[in-house]
């Protein structure tokens, strides 16, 4: 209730702060979370209301309300219990016996957690999407899917990979939604009615009749990101979805994703790799960093033998990167009386590493008592950003 | 919206174009199939529409065919990964295979058509009636056939002099004649006894000139002449003054010359009839030669229309094979549809080269047959295990296209093997492989049933092939 409550909260408050657009998203959220095509209706009367019509009071109330409405229909409405959904174990992929090989690679997925993968190129992380996906069998290991399903084909139905270059597809983007809507069972009724709340959601009713070779590389991937919504997947494999996105559509994105993965009633797992780390750790749950096919995670947990919660991981040291005119050695002088172990410079920015109980607030007394220029600084002792030079 | 599947592969516009192509088709093979009774032979300009109608019709299937393709393969639920049922795939190849065929039908339409209209001018007793009235009264024509001596009817060839001929005919009596045979101007069969009707009617005339019943003679011409009439045509000569002119018991001997139309155009006989040019040996006539050309077109489409069975398999079958490889490619890959046809082409020229150097011809049928167990065993091993795809993507390709031919490779190397070849009587022993051979039709037939019920179980082995990981 405290989850469901909150996510009401947070939609009532973008209402008062004047956020119509985001708000309209979390509303069409709840219509969807409803599953009544009453509510299909009068979500889309409203945003055909909202299209011909500027923002004003008139639409914060008319927002409102069906947000009241929602909720007064929603709050009884049972929970989805939060259940594992998958788990690799000792997972390895070797393509030969002198390539690449990835693994071993140990995760787990439950419904509303977010796993981002990072590292840099040609270390694993398409591999590992794709072996989550069942498009590549494992070498070693296995994995597991905790859900029924009848075969290979029909487990397949269940997991949406979205690669990095997307297929073809032929036709209007409507057309292929309305496909896929009726594709998954949803009735001719509420056929139309869906697939234009689910545009709504991904703002592609401009786009609607456009064909694919007319949209960009951004809206490619939100037209995948709809079709996935429609096929209610239990878990959503997606790879690089934030290149070729500007920075507010990547923000933009990366919220859509938190608030899909993390629906009270529909909720999903998520693994997404990307290389704009910071993004994607602030929206993961857990972050995965792979190097030469090797994991490493950002939060180190430890999973008993029977499966029970995860225990805390032990405390890190104190990592951050900056940028500075000094040289090196200067810095290195600067910085030893707080128990610098090690400088390196990489990729134009400083990592320093710490050990003892230096934090941000002594590292930051140092820099101003020793008079360091200090153009920008980034604590990064939580970042896996951390992992690409260690 | 409940359907997906028969939205995607177009199932309603494409009958609705399709049974519209047919319906046109129809028509016009309908207005096509009117006969000019007054026509007395083939002519280029009237009677040579086969070839452009079915250069329209291939021309016009293709066009269909590309332009459904182009919106079939907008979508694919399959490739996707929407769920399907287990029998979803067969569903699809079955509407495949209906599309296909109501596309590839169109020359079959048309002719039938053609046969429709050439016996809806009379029922089939009448028509009957009227052909044996014009067979017995050729006896009585320049159209009489000569019968040789090896009991054959041989080609009669006459020189193109109305001295000459009025000399060769009054050589022989009628009674060594043959009546016109209907169904008999098909080159193949030129030679071949005459069966059923036409030695009735041959018997019947000529049992009425050894008994001399000259009134049921009088009765045949003044019929012929009623029949002629109503297609208003005529000749010079009343039935009294014909019955005159040929009636000559008991020798038949001293009969006049009755030419069978009233002019010859030479330069068109020459065109048509191989064996026989006739040239209006008389100054009397009868319009025998329009109402044979025009009944024998009655009596084609009455006895051997184009739709029959052999017919209608080859059409099956070419809708079959296309329907195969539209749905090899719907489920696999272009690259591996493209890899298959290239490695299946070199393929056959190897084992054609083998089976040529090694000089058994029963050798190439069963290679095909191993390769073809080979190729199954391998897909099946792959379907079974959860490892990756490996070639299967190219061998399903060939595997589809393939199975097919099972039956008829199976079917050659029996008829190909068999012990008890012809004998030098023409009779055959009674064996299996003789049966096979008798029965080839109905084999193929069969296999089309077959190939119904494997790919029930292929389709579904398919939805779950499509499951095992690519590598």
């Amino acid at each position: 209730m405290i989850d469901f409550k909150k996510h009401f909260d947070e939609a009532r408050d973008l209402l008062r702060f004047g956020d119509f657009a985001v708000a309209t998203k979390r509303i069409i959220d709840f219509t969807l979370d409803t599953e009544q095509i009453a509510f299909y209706h009068k979500t889309n009367q409203l945003l055909n209301w909202l299209d011909t019509n500027p923002a004003t009071e008139e639409t914060r109330l008319k927002l409102s309300a069906l947000l009241e409405e929602l909720y007064a229909v929603l709050q009884s409405k049972p929970y989805k219990e939060r259940q594992k959904i998958l788990s690799a174990t000792n997972v390895e992929k070797e393509y030969s016996p002198a390539a690449f090989a990835l693994g071993p690679v140990n995760l787990e997925l439950y419904e509303g957690d977010i796993v981002g993968l990072v590292g840099e190129n040609g270390n694993g992380k398409t591999t590992l999407l794709r072996l989550l996906c069942g498009e590549l069998f494992a070498t070693s290991g296995s994995i597991t899917y905790n859900f029924e399903y009848e075969d290979l084909f029909d487990l397949r139905t269940k997991l949406v990979y979205i690669p990095q270059r997307t297929d073809t597809w032929r036709g209007s983007m409507y057309e292929n939604l309305v496909f896929t809507a009726a594709s998954y069972g949803y009735a001719p009724e509420e056929n139309h009615l869906v697939v234009e709340l689910t545009i709504a959601r991904l703002g592609l009713r401009k786009f609607r009749n456009h064909s694919w070779k007319s949209l960009s590389s951004g809206y490619k991937m939100r037209f995948e990101l709809a079709r996935m919504l429609l096929r209610k997947p239990k878990v959503l494999l997606i790879d690089e979805p934030l290149a070729n996105l500007d920075i507010l559509a990547q923000q933009t994105v990366l919220e859509d994703f938190k608030s899909i993965a993390k629906s009270p009633f529909r909720p999903i797992g998520i693994i997404l790799s990307s290389q704009q780390l910071y993004e994607v750790e602030k929206t993961s749950d857990q972050v995965i960093f792979l190097k030469q096919g090797v994991q490493k995670n950002l939060h180190e947990t430890a999973v008993t033998a029977t499966g029970d919660a995860p225990v805390v991981a032990k405390p890190k040291p104190f990592v951050v990167e900056f940028e500075s005119d000094w040289a090196q050695s200067k810095l290195s002088d600067a910085l030893s009386t707080l128990g610098l172990e090690s400088l390196q410079f990489n990729g134009g920015t400083y990592i320093a590493t710490f050990s003892g109980d230096v934090n941000q607030k002594t590292f930051l007394q140092q820099v101003i008592d020793q008079d360091i220029p200090l153009a920008y600084f980034r604590n990064i002792s939580n970042s896996t950003r951390r992992f690409f030079v260690s | 919206m409940r359907h997906p599947l028969l939205w995607n592969i177009k199932i309603v516009p494409m009958l609705a174009i399709t049974l519209i192509i047919h319906v046109l088709f129809f028509l016009t093979g309908y207005a096509k199939g009117s006969i000019n009774f007054k026509q007395k032979g083939w002519q280029y300009n009237l009677d040579n529409d086969s070839p452009t109608i079915v250069f329209f019709s291939i021309l016009l299937s293709v066009v269909v065919l590309i332009l459904w393709l182009v919106y079939y393969f907008r979508n694919n639920a399959y490739k996707s990964f929407y769920p399907k049922s287990n029998a979803s795939l067969y569903k699809e190849w079955l509407l495949i295979l209906a599309i296909c065929i109501l596309n590839c039908s169109y020359t079959a339409t048309f002719f039938y058509a053609q046969d429709v209209r050439k016996t809806s001018y009379f029922d089939i007793e009448e028509s009957q009636r009227r052909q044996d009235i014009i067979s017995m009264v050729s006896l009585f024509t320049d159209e009489r056939e000569l019968m040789g001596d090896n009991g054959y009817l041989e080609a009669q060839v006459i020189e193109p002099s109305n001295d000459t001929i009025k000399e060769n005919d009054k050589k022989r009596s009628l009674l060594s004649y043959y009546v016109h045979r209907f169904g008999s101007n098909t080159y193949y069969n030129r030679n071949k006894m005459p069966k059923n009707r036409d030695s009735i009617n041959n018997s019947r005339v000529k049992g009425w000139l050894r008994s001399n019943q000259r009134d049921s003679v009088q009765w045949l011409l003044t019929e012929f002449e009623k029949i002629a009439k109503s297609h208003d045509l005529k000749g010079n000569i009343t039935p009294q003054q014909w019955l005159n002119m040929v009636y000559k018991y008991p020798e038949f001997i001293e009969y006049e010359s009755i030419a069978s139309t009233s002019t010859i155009n030479e330069d068109y006989y020459r065109n048509y009839a191989y064996t026989t040019t006739q040239v209006a040996s008389s100054d009397y006539y009868v319009p025998l030669k329009e109402m044979i050309y025009s009944y024998e077109k009655i009596h084609d489409a009455e006895y051997k229309p184009f739709i029959n069975i052999e017919i209608g398999l080859t059409y099956l079958c070419v809708a079959f094979g296309l329907s195969l490889s539209i749905f090899s490619f719907r489920v696999t890959s272009g690259r591996g549809w493209l890899i298959a046809l290239v490695s299946l082409g070199i393929t056959a020229m190897i084992t054609g080269l083998f089976s040529v150097v090694t000089g058994a011809g029963e050798s190439y049928p069963i290679m095909w047959l191993l390769i073809i167990l080979g190729l199954l065993i391998y897909y099946l091993a792959i379907a079974s295990s959860r490892a990756g795809k490996g070639l299967t993507d190219i061998i399903l390709n060939a595997l589809i296209w393939l199975l097919p031919w099972v039956v008829p490779i199976i079917a050659s190397v029996v008829v190909i093997t068999r012990a008890g070849h012809n004998n030098y009587n023409g009779e055959f022993d009674n064996s299996f492989s003789h049966w096979v051979e008798s029965n080839i039709i109905m084999i193929l037939y069969s296999n089309l049933v077959i190939i119904l019920i494997y790919m029930y179980l292929l389709t579904a082995s398919i939805k779950k092939w499509k499951g095992i990981a690519e590598a």
